[in-house]
């Protein structure tokens, strides 16, 4: 069942139009990627989502109600982290997030225990004491999540969530968003580091320049994506030894059904391209083992989100 | 009572949250707590210095007493004066500039309550600052010649000038995208509009030292005025009353403007300003009855003229306050509520209709009761006046006429440039050009035509606005029989404005069918194809209507 849909929505700024007849949905309790290159329309989709922005034309509806009937009512249903965030620095964790439970009209009795129960999940009860402004950027950004969970909301918005956090506070996200979707949250992640999502989605929404590209569960997506664009490329590392590429072997793998050419990339790995699903990719490795090529590693050469991405995108700009 | 009491515990109890936050925010800057010791170390040094000064032998130390009082509250209401608007205009913008207002719209929280609460915080702060300087006001006392009370009434006043300099901060703010920006805007004018306001309350307060006998004239007279004279009525209302009316209706304003400002577009913007304008009327009658029964029979036209003058002036700027309504009625106004109020809202709610519909019955009422009340209040305390009341009655009718020309014009504007700015621009514009081209013409004609505006009104002039002020001034000098000399005026401007008013509400109209067949179609859209769940292609959409 869809907890947000968005139906024909289309919006300006200015004269330019940066959505054009945009159309998705979101199940309940799924993690939806969104994604699409800088300009695509994606923090303008989200934040008419999120009631910040209004639709020109279509409707959006969240949890069966229009956002324009009774933003207040979706506001209630939903948490919001936009891209490039704000804390007031100024207060404490605690503070910071009991001021929020009271803007949330929580009553008096009920903050104490849902603020303990907010910076438990997000590991922030350590730091209740401390000042905003002393936390680390992937801190702040737990500290933000934390507030949007306070109203306890079914839908979770996140713009850019991993924007500028480092590797390990970018796994942290990513237990983060795991931990909430198995609470039984629907979550929205943008981004354009689509390694980020890969792991953590099960549907996505690829925007382009105003439009939607694919939208759906990313197993139906990517296959959709190889019925239309076939070409794939399997990267090769072998033994130190085997790295001068014995022609024989190559004109083996050559022979593979499904293969289409063969070359090497600057770093010297085979980059083998091929038509079709991981039955060929695995066809390949067998031939490479039976040309006697000692295998140490292989690997699609794009994730299947960035291939997904890549091939259902044309690199048009807003 | 009871219910009273239970909402104050209430809010002792579990305060608005963003009064805590701010006074939080504010006292933990160091921003704050140097401005706090620059401005009572500097303000302290200022009144020794002038005190040392004053004292050289030639003043009895009751003058000097009494001078060091007056500097000390002028230098604390000039200080915060400047410090007040600066202050509110980043309460606002710095949560845009922090990217903090838009988390902070989606708590759900009420305008209303964001903006009492950023306006207390930063009106407690700066009160602070003035009870920081307390100390120095015992200066006074070494001296003498000034009574505790005339200290405490002047501490309370500069307590009340801070309201509106706070509130004007916070709808500067509220308006404004950055704080440097609203700053700019704030110190721009709130300090001069207290400069000029403080120059006229003293002057006045010279005008009314013989007849009062008072011992210390100067910008704060009114404290001894108030102290000494507190049996007097006209005393009371005068010093009293009518300035904290006029406080009180200017923070009103802003703090409406304020609201409104934090508003999102989809909600009712203006109708807490139709609420402020409905109670701004209460000044202007309570003036014309307290004027008329407290002057001499000849002096009350005299009056009550210079009160509709000054009502003329404030229908320009209450016509700048109502047209910048979209012309599609906010969508969230269907709140529930009995059927006298479910009407009112369709016929006086938001939406460029109602509201220049209101405009239009606001402007005719609030004449309507002026005349009224000096009617009323001539006849009961100096008999019945006729011929003057048929004079002021055109005099009325045709600034009725130019105030629904002024306020249909900016509406039409509004709606075929969809920006409010430019509605208030070219009214602006509209009003300087009828005041000043009229005005060369005559004086190109005829080089004494301002000598004589007392006996004849130049055929230059009669489309002015000036025209209503000259035949008011007429009226005045007992020529109730040139009151016609204003018709050409009222049935110029009250055709053209009429004619606007149906052109806007046509425009209006052709609009909102227009954006109801829009939707319509939508709709019917929507109906027929539901979106995805599963992988697709989108649909490309062909261009939008």
């Amino acid at each position: 069942m869809s907890i947000i849909r968005v139906e024909h929505v289309s919006h300006f700024f200015g004269k330019q139009q940066v959505l054009n007849d945009v159309s998705f949905s979101v199940g309940e309790n799924e993690v939806m990627g969104f994604i699409g290159p800088n300009g695509a329309g994606k923090t303008t989709t989200l934040r008419m989502i999120a009631t910040l922005l209004e639709p020109h034309y279509g409707r959006i509806v969240v949890g069966g109600i229009d956002v324009l009937d009774d933003p207040g009512a979706v506001r209630r249903q939903i948490g919001f982290m936009p891209d490039g965030f704000g804390v007031y620095e100024r207060t404490t964790v605690s503070e910071y997030l009991e001021f929020f439970a009271s803007a949330y009209g929580l009553p008096r009795d009920v903050r104490g225990r849902t603020m303990d129960a907010v910076m438990e999940l997000t590991d922030l009860g350590k730091l209740r004491e401390r000042m905003v402004s002393s936390l680390s950027k992937g801190m702040k950004q737990r500290l933000c999540i934390a507030r949007t969970l306070l109203n306890d909301p079914k839908v979770l918005i996140f713009d850019e969530p991993a924007n500028g956090l480092d590797p390990r506070a970018r796994i942290e996200m990513r237990d983060l968003i795991g931990q909430l979707q198995t609470m039984g949250k629907t979550v929205i992640l943008s981004s354009h580091i689509l390694t980020e999502l890969s792991d953590m989605v099960t549907s996505v929404v690829v925007l382009e320049a105003g439009r939607v590209r694919a939208a759906g569960p990313i197993g139906a997506v990517a296959s959709l994506d190889r019925q239309a664009a076939p070409q794939r490329v399997l990267r090769m590392r072998f033994l130190r030894s085997h790295a001068a590429l014995d022609p024989d072997a190559a004109e083996l793998l050559r022979a593979v059904p499904g293969v289409s050419a063969i070359d090497r990339s600057p770093e010297g790995d085979m980059r083998v391209a091929y038509t079709g699903d991981d039955e060929v990719a695995a066809d390949v490795v067998d031939a490479a083992v039976r040309a006697g090529l000692r295998v140490v590693r292989v690997e699609p050469e794009r994730d299947d989100l960035e291939q997904l991405f890549l091939e259902v995108t044309r690199g048009e700009l807003q | 009572m009871k219910r009273l009491l239970e909402r104050v515990r209430a809010y002792v109890e579990d305060p608005n949250p963003i009064l805590v936050k701010e006074l939080r925010s504010i006292f933990r800057t160091t921003l704050y707590i140097r401005f706090l010791y620059l401005s009572t170390s500097v303000i302290g040094a200022l009144v020794l210095l002038i005190g040392a000064t004053v004292i050289d032998g030639s003043v009895t130390p009751a003058v000097a007493g009494r001078v060091i009082f007056h500097t000390f509250f002028s230098l604390v209401l000039a200080v915060l004066s400047v410090v007040g608007p600066i202050y509110g205009a980043s309460t606002i913008t710095s949560e845009r500039e922090a990217i903090t207002y838009e988390s902070l719209l989606l708590t759900g929280m009420d305008a209303s309550r964001i903006v009492l609460g950023k306006f207390a915080a930063t009106y407690a702060s700066l009160a602070l600052v003035l009870i920081a300087l307390a100390p120095i006001a015992g200066v006074v006392f070494l001296f003498g010649g000034v009574a505790p009370t005339h200290v405490l009434v002047a501490f309370g006043s500069v307590l009340i000038a801070l309201l509106p300099a706070v509130a004007c901060g916070v709808a500067v703010s509220a308006h404004l995208p950055t704080s440097r920006m609203a700053i700019l805007v704030s110190i721009g004018t709130w300090p001069f509009l207290v400069l000029f306001g403080s120059v006229f309350f003293t002057v006045y307060g010279l005008e009314q030292q013989h007849p009062w006998e008072l011992m210390n004239p100067g910008p704060f007279w009114f404290a001894e005025a108030l102290v000494e004279r507190r049996g007097s009525l006209h005393t009371l209302f005068v010093a009293g009353i009518f300035p904290l009316y006029l406080i009180g209706s200017t923070v009103w304003f802003f703090l409406a403007a304020a609201i409104a400002g934090v508003r999102p577009a989809a909600e009712d913007r203006s109708t807490p300003l139709k609420f402020w304008a409905l109670a701004s009327l209460v000044g202007p009658v309570a003036l014309t009855c307290v004027t008329t029964a407290l002057s001499d029979r000849a002096s009350a036209p005299e009056a009550f003229a210079l009160v509709l003058g000054a009502a003329f002036f404030s229908l320009y700027f209450y016509a700048n306050v109502f047209v910048n309504e979209p012309p599609l009625p906010p969508r969230l106004v269907q709140e529930p509520g009995s059927a006298i109020r479910r009407l009112v809202r369709r016929v006086f709610g938001p939406g460029a209709r109602p509201t220049l519909r209101f405009s239009v019955w606001f402007m005719t009422g609030f004449l309507l009761l002026l005349l009224g009340a000096f009617a009323v209040t001539h006849a009961l305390v100096h008999g019945a006046n006729g011929d003057e009341l048929v004079g002021f009655a055109f005099v009325a009718l045709s600034m009725l006429a130019f105030g629904v020309f002024l306020v249909s014009l900016g509406t039409v504007v509004r709606l075929r440039t969809r920006r409010g700015a430019t509605a208030r621009a070219v009214l602006f514009a509209t009003a300087v050009v009828l005041v000043v081209v009229p005005t060369l013409v005559a004086l190109i004609v005829d080089s004494r035509a301002l000598d004589d505006l007392d006996r004849e009104l130049p055929v230059a002039l009669m489309l002015s606005p000036l025209a209503p002020l000259v035949v008011a001034v007429r009226v005045v000098a007992r020529s109730t029989s040139d009151a016609w000399m204003v018709l050409p005026f009222g049935v110029f401007y009250g055709v053209l404005g009429l004619a606007l008013y149906v052109h806007a509400s046509r425009r209006t109209n052709a609009i909102i069918t227009q954006a109801d067949e829009l939707r319509a179609a939508l709709l019917k859209r929507v109906g027929e194809a539901v979106p995805v769940a599963t992988a697709v292609e989108n649909p490309r959409a062909g261009g939008l209507p």
